[in-house]
């Protein structure tokens, strides 16, 4: 099937099988391998973008479902060379180790941000809890979403 | 490999037409996607519902209509919700994660299937193969049901806000082949002696397209009791809320959830707590007298505890002013 939609700004179509999801699309067909493939089941958040600004679980919607829709990933956050307030935070906070999650944590923290509902460091907590960092840099990561909440 | 169709439909009727036996709805995904996955979805046709919008929440004569396929998220910072069925807007931001509820519909919600771990595994389980039997008997009982329905199946039913919404006496719009009709939100799952795999009482290409919030209820509280403090189903939850009137109970409504393969009205604790003097030991007495028709199994016997002490934190006249 044909699916055509906007990623990072840009009009794209693809020919998709129905079952894939927009994970497969945007990793095997489109290139942006930002999003990670973690356990394919909506536990772990590796796998977040935004649509249409949503938080999205990007393995549990499929490619045809999105047409017409805005995707926006981890390659499309920064303004050219400028990186988004949140990825230069995860810099100055050490936000990470291994960096599997971190596309994911980061467009989540964007929309946590978005919502208005990083105002204490329990609350992001809550509002991150479905992405996973198995190197265990939640501190870190809760003191760069509170650094760009603060900075707003 | 097997051939799969995916199509949209672009109105009710056109869904409802489509729909019935080898299709499935979809709406956000997450929960057919992964079922598709697993090889748990029979269907090879999915008919896309969320051309339809049907995500309006709006005010209506008696009170507040929110459409099959409004957001979770969306439904929980509502103005109205926020007003009126405080209850419902808690319970959604106490369900899953934030992704999950950004794109999650209250309809798929109410829909979903079975937590219960041995549904999604090889071992025996009356809805994943009916006949096989169920493993919880002599397995882990720890997120069984309290309040069985049925000898084939203890799983309870997972949906939060399906809670708050039979506290709220929320009514179930139904469009299907036979028309439109309105269902009360605890009767929309199987009673006892239901079919064992049936999730819910809908028939082939039904579609829930609102839920009606009627006005003039408690708005109530959702308490939730899980092993994590986040992204984690309930052991035991309730729903509801209390007006004194001089310390005497002049109103009061539970629900408790995941007891049971449906949100339970706690009609009996209702009815012993009004007209009297309210206090924590009336509450306790109460819920203990709502369970005293429960058979617990050997691991699903704290939940008893549980519940008194949900109910307790829904029923305290601090939380309804």
């Amino acid at each position: 099937m044909e699916v055509r939609l906007t990623v990072n700004g840009r009009e794209r179509g693809a020919e998709v099988d129905p079952r894939a999801a927009l994970l497969d699309l945007l990793r095997d067909q489109f290139g942006l391998t930002g999003a990670k493939r973690g356990c394919e089941r909506g536990e772990c958040g590796a796998c977040t973008v935004l649509v249409d600004g949503r938080p999205t679980l990007s393995c549990l919607t499929l490619a045809v479902a999105n047409g017409g829709r805005s995707v926006t990933t981890i390659e499309g956050l920064a303004d050219g060379d400028r990186l988004h307030p949140v990825q230069q935070a995860f810099i100055d906070h050490d936000a990470l180790q291994c960096g599997f999650c971190t596309p994911g944590q980061i467009l989540a923290a964007v929309a946590c941000l978005d919502a208005g509902r990083a105002n204490t460091d329990d609350e992001v907590r809550e509002w991150m809890s479905g992405n996973l960092c198995r190197c265990a840099a939640y501190p870190q990561i809760v003191a760069a979403v509170r650094a760009v909440a603060a900075a707003r | 490999m097997k051939p799969f169709e995916y199509r949209t439909a672009h109105s009710i009727a056109e869904a409802i037409g489509a729909g019935g036996s080898g299709s499935a709805f979809l709406a956000a995904g997450t929960e057919v996607v992964p079922a598709i996955r697993d090889g748990l979805l029979q269907s090879d046709r999915l008919i896309d519902l969320l051309p339809l919008g049907l995500d309006r929440i709006e005010r209506t004569d008696d009170g507040l209509r929110i459409g099959g396929l409004a957001r979770l998220a969306d439904i929980a910072v509502h103005p109205d919700v926020l007003a009126r069925a405080p209850a419902l807007a808690s319970a959604i931001e106490q369900s899953a994660t934030a992704a999950i509820r950004a794109m999650g519909t209250l309809a798929g919600n109410l829909l979903q299937q079975v937590r219960c771990p041995y549904y999604r595994g090889a071992a025996p389980c009356n809805r994943r193969a009916p006949g096989s039997g169920c493993s919880v008997a002599r397995g882990d009982q720890r997120h069984a049901a309290l309040m069985p329905l049925s000898f084939h199946c203890a799983a309870v039913h997972p949906s939060d806000p399906a809670v708050a919404l039979a506290s709220l006496d929320a009514a179930v719009v139904i469009e299907g082949p036979d028309g439109r009709r309105t269902v009360p939100l605890d009767q929309l799952y199987p009673g006892a002696g239901g079919a064992p795999g049936a999730p819910s009482v809908l028939g082939p290409g039904d579609l829930i397209v609102a839920l009606d919030l009627p006005a003039g209820r408690l708005p109530g509280r959702y308490a939730k009791i899980r092993d994590r403090s986040s992204f984690d189903f309930a052991l035991v939850s309730a729903a509801g809320g209390l007006r004194l009137e001089g310390g005497i109970v002049a109103e009061a409504v539970l629900a408790l959830g995941s007891i049971a393969w449906k949100p339970w009205r706690a009609r009996r604790a209702e009815a012993l707590l009004v007209g009297r003097p309210w206090s924590p030991g009336l509450v306790r007495q109460a819920v203990a007298a709502e369970l005293s028709v429960a058979t617990p199994l050997e691991g699903t016997r704290f939940k008893v505890e549980l519940a008194i002490r949900a109910a307790s934190a829904v029923l305290d006249p601090e939380a309804t002013p």
